[in-house]
């Protein structure tokens, strides 16, 4: 399989949230951004980031499993900083841009496993991790990774 | 109660884990390590905070709080209806979720590592809290012993999630009847067994009158609603004061600090004792235990019924407080309190959280370590 494609429709009627259509799912995507703590909905950027950190975390619990490492707990935190969000509401006079500028993320491992082998498992994420090689491009990304006892 | 020397040094309770005893921790949470398999290790890693403490000069010995996995959650294990529960699990039920978050960021903590205990039915004490911790350090040491335990307000309103706790308990107050004859059961079997000194851990009490419509600033207490700071404060008197009714011939303290879960100082409270005075003044305890090592505590606060536990190092600083910065602390403090009312101890422990200690064991005993050089030259001074 050297060809893949991800089809979906986000489809928005009067007002927000858009929903999403994707194989036989669907979900809801609020506004690109939003600066409320209480808006109701996932904004877009939120549902980047989140998948983002996801990704890593599910990609490492996988390479665990490829690998028969036994992992406990997994867990990933994250911080996207944006270049200028004024530039986002349109403010006159700003400069910049909305996008991310940089992007860290830290995760949580608790393993029985030697130090070594989450280091390997851990490398084994980034390089086959679809987002990670996409976000590389674009962002500034800081990885990192914690042994918890 | 032993004789005691003036100025005695004493902990405030934690002791940072080993690393095999995390490790023990989280396999015993899982399931996969027998309570006996852990009670030895845990065992071991209390010979080996005992060793240090009696090397470094303190007079009054605590176990580390080894076998917890921090300074309340541990009840859970010995209380029926109350459950351990992650803050992974709780994320979904917890009332400020940005706050909570805000919290977990600035520990630097999965959220899967922390535990908190949750009141889900009925309480009773289905083990002691402590005596077999008591029992066991009495079998290896000499010295005086201090026994902490959390206070009833800050377990009541730590354990009270009303999604979880409402059908045993309508109120947060109905919870602090049960509370109460918990604790009050525990101090008086501790009591009965020679303990020397029942330290009960208010750290909460700080948060009601230093942080009114900030940030949460304790993992404990973001769980629950707080109502009105004075309502709270007069309830946490007279829970307190029920615990401790009719107990005697034991030295009960109660320790008030400002946070101590993260080593940087500007995320923990700062204000003086003096808005809780004229509550710590009716508490029924013969010693407070507080913090004055750092600029966030403020002037020295007169309680003159009462002996003053003298915080005088930072358990979170790694830099250790010299013999001469601790003197001079214990010279200001004569000024307000008298020699025989004053006690030496840091100001807070050194391990409160076990996946987060705030210090290492060599660094906590050389401070302990300075504490008791400086005693020792005050006692010779006569």
């Amino acid at each position: 399989m050297n060809e893949y494609t991800c089809d979906l429709r986000a489809a928005v009627q009067d007002s927000e949230p858009a929903t999403v259509y994707i194989r036989k799912h669907r979900f809801s995507v609020g506004a690109p951004l939003h600066f409320d703590q209480e808006y109701p909905y996932i904004t877009a950027l939120e549902h980047a980031l989140g998948a983002l950190a996801a990704d890593i975390a599910g990609g490492l619990q996988a390479a665990a499993r490829r690998h028969r490492v036994p992992v406990d707990h997994i867990e990933a935190v994250l911080t996207g900083r944006l270049n200028n969000p004024l530039t986002y509401l349109g403010v006159v006079g700003e400069e910049g841009h909305p996008g991310l500028e940089r992007v860290a993320v830290t995760v949580y491992v608790s393993s029985p496993a030697a130090q070594e082998e989450v280091q390997r498992l851990w490398i084994e994420t980034l390089q086959r991790s679809p987002l990670v090689s996409t976000f590389r491009k674009a962002v500034h990304l800081e990885l990192s990774y914690q042994i918890v006892l | 109660m032993s004789a005691l020397p003036l100025f005695p040094v004493t902990t405030v309770g934690s002791w940072p884990r080993p690393p095999a005893l995390l490790r023990a921790q989280r396999l015993k949470r899982l399931g996969r390590m027998s309570a006996e398999e852990f009670n030895r290790l845990a065992d071991e890693a209390v010979l080996e905070a005992l060793r240090l403490q009696e090397e470094a000069g303190v007079d009054v010995v605590t176990d580390g709080e080894q076998r917890r996995d921090n300074f309340y959650s541990f009840v859970s294990e010995k209380l029926d209806g109350v459950r351990l529960m992650t803050l992974a699990e709780m994320l979904d039920v917890v009332e400020d979720k940005a706050g909570f978050e805000r919290i977990l960021r600035t520990l630097d903590a999965p959220a899967y590592s922390i535990s908190t205990a949750t009141c889900v039915g009925k309480v009773r004490r289905r083990k002691p809290l402590a005596l077999d911790d008591l029992r066991f350090l009495k079998r290896h040491s000499t010295k005086a012993i201090k026994v902490t335990l959390p206070g009833p307000y800050l377990l009541t309103r730590s354990m009270y999630l009303p999604p979880l706790s409402s059908e045993a308990y309508p109120t947060k107050e109905d919870l602090g009847e049960d509370v109460v004859q918990v604790l009050w059961e525990e101090v008086q079997a501790l009591a009965q067994e020679g303990v020397d000194f029942i330290q009960l851990d208010e750290p909460v009490l700080t948060e009601l009158v230093f942080s009114q419509g900030q940030t949460r600033t304790f993992m404990c207490a973001a769980l629950a609603a707080r109502k009105d700071p004075a309502e709270e404060l007069e309830f946490a008197l007279a829970l307190l004061n029920r615990v401790v009714k009719g107990i005697s011939g034991v030295r009960i303290g109660l320790h008030v600090c400002r946070g101590n879960w993260s080593q940087k100082e500007e995320t923990l409270l700062s204000g003086s004792y003096h808005p809780l005075s004229p509550y710590l003044k009716q508490m029924q305890v013969q010693q407070l235990v507080l913090e004055y090592a750092t600029q966030r505590a403020g002037d020295l606060v007169s309680f003159p019924d009462k002996e003053l536990g003298l915080g005088v190092v930072n358990p979170r600083l790694e830099r250790v407080e010299t013999i001469d910065d601790i003197r001079r602390a214990v010279e200001r403090a004569l000024e307000t309190y008298p020699a025989d009312k004053l006690w030496l101890n840091p100001d807070c422990g050194f391990g409160t959280f076990s996946n987060r200690p705030v210090s290492q064991p060599e660094i906590a005993a050389r401070k302990l370590a300075n504490i008791s050089a400086v005693a020792r030259l005050l006692r010779e001074q006569g």
